[in-house]
């Protein structure tokens, strides 16, 4: 009895079982069935272990900044700084983009440097203008030491020991839940909302030659994930934009065109931030832009203008503000 | 006893006789009708060959490549994009004609897009056809009804979303002097009408043999584009069949040629 009665109970551990719930992502009205990486299905436990990535300042080298702090949900998860600060204090060189709709980008940052929504998170969290971990190793280590991550990387993953791929895949499964396609527009278009007279004449200069946005801003992204010069600078003064990633001097001066959707909540606008208001925007439009041997062809009134009237311009604002969508900056699901 | 056995004998002998008749057909496993219950070929085997073809710009039987520029007397133009579908894709004789494909899009900038290869059962034909552009019902149709990378699918940015909306059946840009100023400034065509369809008919021999695979060469002259084309008219997006419109699809689809 004394021999037993010191004996140990050796605790029961109940088997882990990998058991993920596989989510299939919503495909709103107009758009297409976004296209999923095969080795990174959707799952709600990477989607959860995804968002608490996105919001925690673990990924950073001194424990304080994460990817929200430049992504602020009210600005649909853009940074209403004109450059970013990173937890060095070095301010960054191109606005931090929206993230909206990312399912469906077919590359992602200014110069759309990386083409997967997984190959993009590696590079924050390790810039030295931005997150500046040391290294991925020492994110790891990090994440090792914490049983939540553990438990949460093996609920969606599967695997006990945690490193980099990981960590970008359950970013990227929370980032293409991040959908917006409830606007006014798209109510408008789903005959469950009127627009004003003054909105749909600037849907008329949108969608028309007058305005001539629809070309890189279309339906439904409002954007063509293509990469244009529009005008910004004269050929000496241009940023080089896609030619970083292609070498090509054609490419110069070209930045992918950002989605239009939440534009009213996205300023400043341009990949350098370098205007504050849309009527800043329309006003670099208006006037035409700079000729250049790179400037797009669709910049078709480039050194001359579109000639809009001060009531153009108001009606084109007002239309761009119809696709303002606010259940997306108030979703819960995106919260912390 | 002996005589069963004799009959036996017989009666094994005409059932064996019975059951080893020859059963003609096609034996070679390699065929696309290869029958396995078939002990004798009868030589009705049928083989798939295989057809590739190449579409290659060319302006005056030169290589034309994406920011080469077309000169003529009146006018210079440099091309950065050019997009164009071809559907109800087919080889035609006189007795048959084979369908290959729906819809196709060319797309400078996808390397993937410049040549489509099938393959198809052996034959002779004396024609490659083809629309320029889509047909109606194909043009009814929006990106969302199709994967993103779907020769009509949203990654291609082919579709005027907005009333009334359509694919835009050729795409060109790039840029242009009229020889006057010096002074290069961005054109854009965009064709995108149900009545800009073009009906595109390539006379050419084309043999499909399972052991020598075909290759079509169809060059489109860039040269051709512009011919008659009154280059001071604002054309910039076109979702209308007007003249010009016509004139620069009619214009488009003589720019085809079998090498």
């Amino acid at each position: 009895m004394i021999l037993f009665s010191c004996q140990r109970d050796i605790p029961y551990v109940e088997p882990f079982v990998y058991n993920p719930t596989y989510v299939v992502l919503e495909k709103p009205k107009g758009f297409p069935q976004a296209s999923i990486p095969a080795d990174n299905p959707m799952t709600e436990e990477g989607i959860k272990l995804g968002k608490k990535l996105f919001y925690d300042p673990i990924l950073s080298g001194d424990n304080t900044m994460s990817c929200a702090d430049c992504h602020f949900q009210a600005n649909s998860f853009s940074d209403p700084a004109q450059f970013s600060i990173g937890i060095e204090g070095v301010l960054g060189d191109m606005n931090a983009s929206t993230i909206v709709n990312p399912a469906w980008n077919t590359s992602n940052f200014w110069d759309g440097r990386s083409v997967t929504l997984e190959d993009q998170a590696f590079g924050p969290v390790t810039s030295f203008i931005e997150l500046h971990s040391p290294s991925w190793q020492e994110v790891s280590r990090k994440l090792m030491a914490n049983d939540t991550y553990k438990h949460m990387f093996r609920e969606a993953f599967n695997i006990e020991v945690i490193d980099s791929n990981y960590v970008v895949k359950a970013i990227a499964q929370f980032e293409r839940t991040l959908i917006s396609a409830d606007s006014k527009f798209d109510k408008f278009l789903d005959y469950r909302a009127s627009l004003t007279p003054s909105e749909l004449r600037g849907k008329e200069i949108f969608t028309t030659e007058k305005g001539d946005c629809f070309h890189c801003h279309s339906y439904p992204l409002f954007t063509s994930n293509d990469f244009h010069n529009n005008g910004l600078d004269p050929e000496l003064e241009m940023d080089n934009g896609r030619f970083n990633v292609t070498g090509d001097i054609n490419d110069k001066g070209k930045f992918k065109s950002p989605s239009l959707r939440n534009i009213e909540l996205t300023a400043p606008y341009m990949h350098d931030g370098r205007f504050q208001t849309l009527e800043e925007v329309i006003e670099h439009y208006n006037f035409g832009g700079h000729n250049s041997t790179t400037v797009d062809p669709l910049m078709k009134k480039v050194g001359i203008g579109l000639g809009l009237s001060q009531q153009n311009k108001v009606d084109l604002i007002n239309f761009l503000k119809t696709l303002t969508d606010t259940s997306f900056i108030n979703n819960p699901d995106f919260q912390p | 006893m002996k005589i069963s056995h004799i009959f036996n004998l017989v009666l094994f002998g005409l059932l064996l006789t019975f059951f080893s008749c020859k059963e003609p057909g096609c034996t070679d496993a390699n065929s696309i009708n290869y029958d396995s219950e078939a002990n004798e070929d009868d030589n009705s085997c049928l083989y798939n060959g295989s057809l590739n073809i190449e579409f290659r710009l060319v302006n005056d039987n030169q290589a034309f490549g994406k920011y080469d520029t077309i000169q003529s007397q009146d006018y210079s133009f440099r091309l950065e994009k050019i997009k164009f579908y071809i559907s109800n894709i087919q080889l035609k004789s006189s007795d048959e004609n084979k369908f290959l494909s729906e819809v196709h899009l060319y797309d400078i900038d996808n390397p993937n897009s410049k040549s489509l290869v099938f393959d198809l059962e052996e034959g002779t034909y004396d024609s490659l056809y083809f629309d320029l552009g889509l047909n109606s019902e194909q043009n009814s149709t929006t990106p969302a009804n199709y994967d993103v990378n779907h020769p009509l699918g949203l990654n291609q940015n082919t579709f005027w979303a907005m009333e009334p909306s359509s694919y835009i059946f050729v795409m060109i840009e790039g840029k242009m002097d009229t020889l006057v100023g010096n002074d290069y400034y961005p054109l854009t065509y965009h064709l995108a009408h149900s009545d800009l369809l073009r009906n595109v008919a390539l006379d050419k021999p084309i043999d499909i043999s399972h052991d020598n695979p075909s290759t079509l060469v169809v060059d489109v002259d860039v040269s051709k584009i512009f011919d008659s084309v009154d280059l001071s008219e604002d054309l910039p997006h076109q979702s209308t069949n007007s003249k010009l419109a016509q004139l620069l699809m009619d214009n488009f689809s003589t720019t085809f040629e079998v090498q």
